[in-house]
């Protein structure tokens, strides 16, 4: 297959380099304002694409997608607030790298990794899509299932010192996750005669409340009228080779398993974070680092969630089949242009597709050089006094939940869950985990039922395919893993 | 007891709302709008459905009289009830109209899931256009026609597996009544979105699927996914020559979106909301628009609007009483 | 008040959480009308998962009571704990402003400006008041732009 574009000229149009800056700078900044975040942004600049030749507009929202999956991180790094799902993970790492050495390196890690990560991502897109997207259809409801249970484990390696209060706050995330109507009966769940609550928590209230209004709390504690680093000192961006080079191999981990996650409809950035974060955790040499500032720890997931950001245009492009809401609305877009995602668009729309997937690795250069350009503006947020950010912050915060869904019914809830996890903060009950245990929920327990009803009840569908065997043995292996390294340590500190 | 009470308590409110409702409002249509008119949209900013009002809404404010604005908003969720509800919640001044599918008027308050009691608590303006939903099987299935697969479904009670989106929606409920009135015990497997009954299609986990006509078009050009019988009334052209459930004898189901407003909006004033809405279906631009994403404009005045939303009331109304929902 | 009080008292607020929301998931199930036919129905996880939130939390509590270290028995410190509760008070009265009176971007005008007033009023109250009526001015104007005309949300 010739998989060269013919005419490069195409593609490095006037128009689409200004579409793809617009989109970039747009999806970093609405990525990094808590609540507002990818899907709003994509969302927004629909409309404009109407107006646009098809490749323009479409790599306009592709380079906005992108982008947020970068911008997330920057409120993550920064404020301890993940601008989006995607970045939690970032959170562990991040902050503490920001507030204790230095926000610019700390948002350097974060974009030569996304950047990188996304490249891959480009990359399996250009030239595996086709198998790769024949390949995800073998992981049916039995198989989706058993990843969720493994990233369910993988929650289980980043608890924090309370074992129990982490397994509670693990089960408070799967508790919200199963707010709502039941998909597989119809049946109201803990609704509590909310119609807002018919579809579930809302994930931008949530997570708003879970990171972002606690933390504000947390912020004003810490003093209003002084800064993170009132000095003005560490700002520098700059990364040494030496320090390039201790990220190479949790990059390319995250990578890997962020491109491979995010071929599979559902299951997405959201998720391959947390596993990325969890593979490199327990691969590194430096375990103890995690947690407290780790530049491998930021690296993992920051690259697995721009390379699942091209994994998922595989499902999309190569079958028409959406794996999140962003891609959902890209769908929209070429829809709108009259071009049907599916087996087909690589023959009839071969300039246009081919065009998006060069397009989709410039995308990833422009949100490196755009980030380059302002991450020393985003880094000095930390010098601006706590009585201006928590103020605008929380404002920004409050749009966000509204501009979802108009609801003030959310509204309320995210102030709420503020207020309660701002006591579970500081009670020490780990916050990270609820958030991928709500992703989580819904994947796990439909797909369990669905797979008993697929199999009118019988057990043995978790052990049908070769692949629910590999997922099931992984699990196996895991469990006696952590079962030995546990007997292990237990010998030690006692003999 | 308490379910009783809160039911009695609803009806009295509907009806209530009903017989205010019959009051005469003779506000005079002259003048209007003065301001802006704000149309409700059941779908989350870049959704299906809020993409197509987005495309429609500058038409229709162009065929309206004294520069007419209109101002969206986005109540996504809970079957479209929230935004349906909102337009029962508004005031019928005829600045408020709503878009809506069939499900929150039809479906939805026989379940008990709704502050309003039916589609008679609104004023249709006028339905604006149909979907088809297809029985989809993959490539290389056994059943080429609906016949064979309801023959192997009675041979094998339980078997064939068929995905629909949801619970009691537009897709389960003819599923349902297919499976009651041809007697065959099919095993409904239900999927988060049409997405992923695609992807469970591909991916052979299931024998056949419910989908949109719009979303397997290319599926249907690479063979990949054959559509067998249209569930739905109306069919679009591209699938023209595929039976529906009608073709075959079995009742079918409906879906369209129209425009409603609370009821008691002034007469006049629908009058011509319901002409601009036409005039604007006619435009070339955006006929070609809607073409081109293979949306089945279908216009029917106030009359026909409300005579297909009764007809449909009563089917769905008879399924779930035949299923044992609705006594 | 002390940590340990305050842990019990999380664990107290667990407890009723999860039994009121497996008491109000139950009582919905049961006036389900219609079961998938095979496999496990609507209330088996989440009745496990609160039955877990139960038993756990019952053991932090436990656990908590009996800890009489000087960490656990220590008083709770927070300080600016005035400026978090009128935050607080201030976001729940723009909340229910905005809800029912409307007009967002007049409250969030007043809603900045009050914050950055109170919590720059150690710079004396003038000084505060402009930079906050600055601020505000400033953010509200930004949102404005953004939000009511480029991006023609309505609030």
């Amino acid at each position: 297959m010739d998989i060269f574009i013919n005419d490069l000229g195409n593609l490095f149009t006037l128009t689409n380099i200004l579409c793809i800056l617009l989109g970039t700078v747009v999806g970093m900044v609405f990525g990094a304002l808590p609540g507002l975040g990818t899907v709003i942004a994509v969302a927004l600049l629909l409309p404009v694409t109407f107006t646009l030749p098809p490749l323009a507009g479409i790599l306009m929202l592709l380079a906005t997608y992108q982008a947020g999956e970068y911008g997330g991180s920057i409120s993550a790094i920064l404020l301890g607030v993940p601008g989006t799902p995607q970045a939690a993970a970032t959170v562990i790492d991040g902050h503490p790298m920001a507030v204790n050495d230095s926000p610019g390196k700390a948002l350097s890690y974060s974009l030569l990794s996304s950047s990188i990560g996304g490249i891959f991502g480009g990359f399996v897109l250009i030239f595996i899509s086709v198998p790769l997207a024949k390949f995800a259809l073998n992981f049916g409801s039995p198989e989706y299932f058993l990843l969720g249970v493994i990233g369910l484990m993988a929650v289980g390696l980043l608890s924090g010192t309370d074992k129990i209060k982490s397994s509670i706050s693990v089960l408070l995330g799967l508790i919200a996750g199963t707010v709502g109507v039941d998909t597989l009966t119809g049946v109201n769940r803990a609704t509590f005669n909310q119609p807002e609550l018919m579809d579930g928590i809302n994930l931008v209230a949530f997570l708003v409340g879970m990171f972002a209004i606690s933390e504000l709390f947390m912020m004003i504690s810490k003093g209003l009228n002084t800064s993170y680093s009132g000095d003005g000192q560490n700002l520098k961006t700059g990364l040494t080779a030496k320090e390039v080079k201790g990220i190479v191999k949790p990059t390319l981990i995250g990578s890997l398993i962020g491109a491979g996650t995010g071929i599979l409809p559902g299951i997405g950035g959201g998720a391959s974070c947390w596993f990325a974060y969890a593979v490199v955790s327990k691969t590194s040499k430096n375990p103890e680092a995690f947690g407290k500032g780790s530049p491998e720890g930021i690296a993992a997931p920051e690259s697995s969630n721009n390379a699942s950001a091209g994994g998922a245009l595989v499902p999309f492009l190569a079958l028409g089949i959406p794996g999140s809401a962003a891609i959902a609305i890209i769908m929209g877009a070429f829809i709108m242009h009259g071009i049907q995602p599916g087996p087909n668009v690589f023959t009839a729309e071969r300039d246009l597709v081919y065009g998006i997937f060069y397009g989709f690795i410039l995308t990833t250069v422009a949100m490196y050089l755009v980030g380059r350009l302002l991450t020393p503006a985003f880094s000095r947020v930390l010098v601006v006094p706590n009585s201006f950010l928590v103020s605008i912050v929380f404002v920004l915060c409050l749009i966000g939940i509204y501009a979802s869904k108009s609801a003030f019914f959310d509204l309320w809830l995210a102030l709420g869950i503020g207020v309660v996890f701002y006591v579970l903060k500081r009670l020490n009950y780990s916050v990270s985990s609820v958030i991928i245990a709500y992703v989580l929920a819904p994947i796990i327990e439909e797909n369990f039922r669905r797979s008993l009803t697929l199999a009118n009840g019988n057990y043995d569908v978790f052990f049908s395919s070769i692949y629910s065997i590999v997922l099931v043995l992984m699990i196996v292996a895991a469990l006696g893993g952590s079962i030995f390294a546990d007997i292990k340590k237990r010998r030690t500190t006692t003999g | 007891m308490f379910t009783f009470l809160k039911k009695t308590a609803t009806t009295s409110l509907a009806v209530a709302a009903m017989v205010m409702a019959t009051a005469p409002t003779m506000v005079a249509a002259e003048g209007y709008p003065e301001k802006p008119i704000t149309w409700i949209v059941p779908d989350g900013a870049g959704g299906g459905l809020d993409t197509i009002v987005r495309t429609i809404y500058p038409f229709v404010e162009k065929n309206l009289p004294n520069d007419a604005t209109f101002v969206l908003k986005n109540l996504p969720g809970a079957t479209q009830t929230i935004a349906v509800s909102a337009v029962y919640n508004a005031e019928p001044d005829g600045y408020t109209i709503g878009q809506a599918s069939v499900a929150p008027l039809t479906i939805m308050p026989h379940l008990g899931k709704t502050s309003y009691s039916g589609y008679e608590d609104f004023e249709l303006i006028s339905n604006v256009f149909d979907a088809a939903h297809y029985i989809v099987v993959p490539e290389g299935s056994p059943f080429a026609n609906l016949e064979e697969l309801l023959a192997h479904a009675k041979a094998n009670p339980g078997e064939v597996r068929v995905g629909v989106d949801g619970v009691f929606n537009v897709q389960h409920l003819p599923l349902l009544n297919l499976e009651l009135s041809a007697e065959v015990d099919l095993n409904e497997i239900t999927y988060k979105s049409s997405a992923e009954t695609k992807k469970a299609l591909l991916g052979g986990e299931i024998e056949a699927g419910i989908m949109p006509s719009h979303i397997i078009i290319s599926e249907y050009e690479a063979g990949t996914l054959n559509p067998i019988v249209d569930v739905m009334e109306v069919k679009p052209d591209y699938f023209a020559d595929i039976p529906s459930l009608k073709d075959l004898g079995y009742t079918p189901s409906q879906l369209f979106v129209g425009v409603i407003a609370p009821k008691g909006t002034p007469s006049d004033i629908q009058a011509t909301l319901a002409g601009a809405i036409e005039a604007a279906l006619q435009e070339p631009e955006l006929i070609e628009a809607l073409a081109k994403r293979k949306i089945m404009i279908n216009y029917n005045d106030s009359e026909t609007y409300l005579g297909r939303m009764q007809e449909l009331d009563v089917v769905n109304k008879g399924i779930l009483v035949d299923l044992g929902v609705l006594k | 008040m002390t940590w340990r009080n305050m842990n019990s008292i999380m664990s107290i607020v667990l407890i009723m959480g999860a039994i009121g929301y497996a008491l109000n998931l139950n009582h919905s199930a049961s006036q389900a009308i219609f079961f998938a036919s095979s496999g496990v129905g609507p209330t088996y996880f989440p009745n496990v998962l609160a039955g877990l939130v139960v038993i756990l939390s019952i053991v932090t509590l436990v656990k908590n009571l009996r800890d009489t270290s000087d960490g656990n028995t220590a008083k709770i410190t927070t300080p600016n704990a005035g400026y978090i509760l009128a935050t607080f008070a201030l976001v729940v009265a723009f909340l229910l402003s905005w809800q029912f009176l409307g007009f967002f971007y007049v409250n969030v005008f007043i809603l900045l400006t009050a914050l950055m007033t109170l919590y720059r009023i150690e710079f004396g109250f003038k000084n505060s008041l402009t930079v906050a009526l600055i601020t505000a001015v400033a953010t509200t104007g930004f949102l404005y732009v953004l939000f009511g005309q480029i991006l023609a949300l309505s609030f």
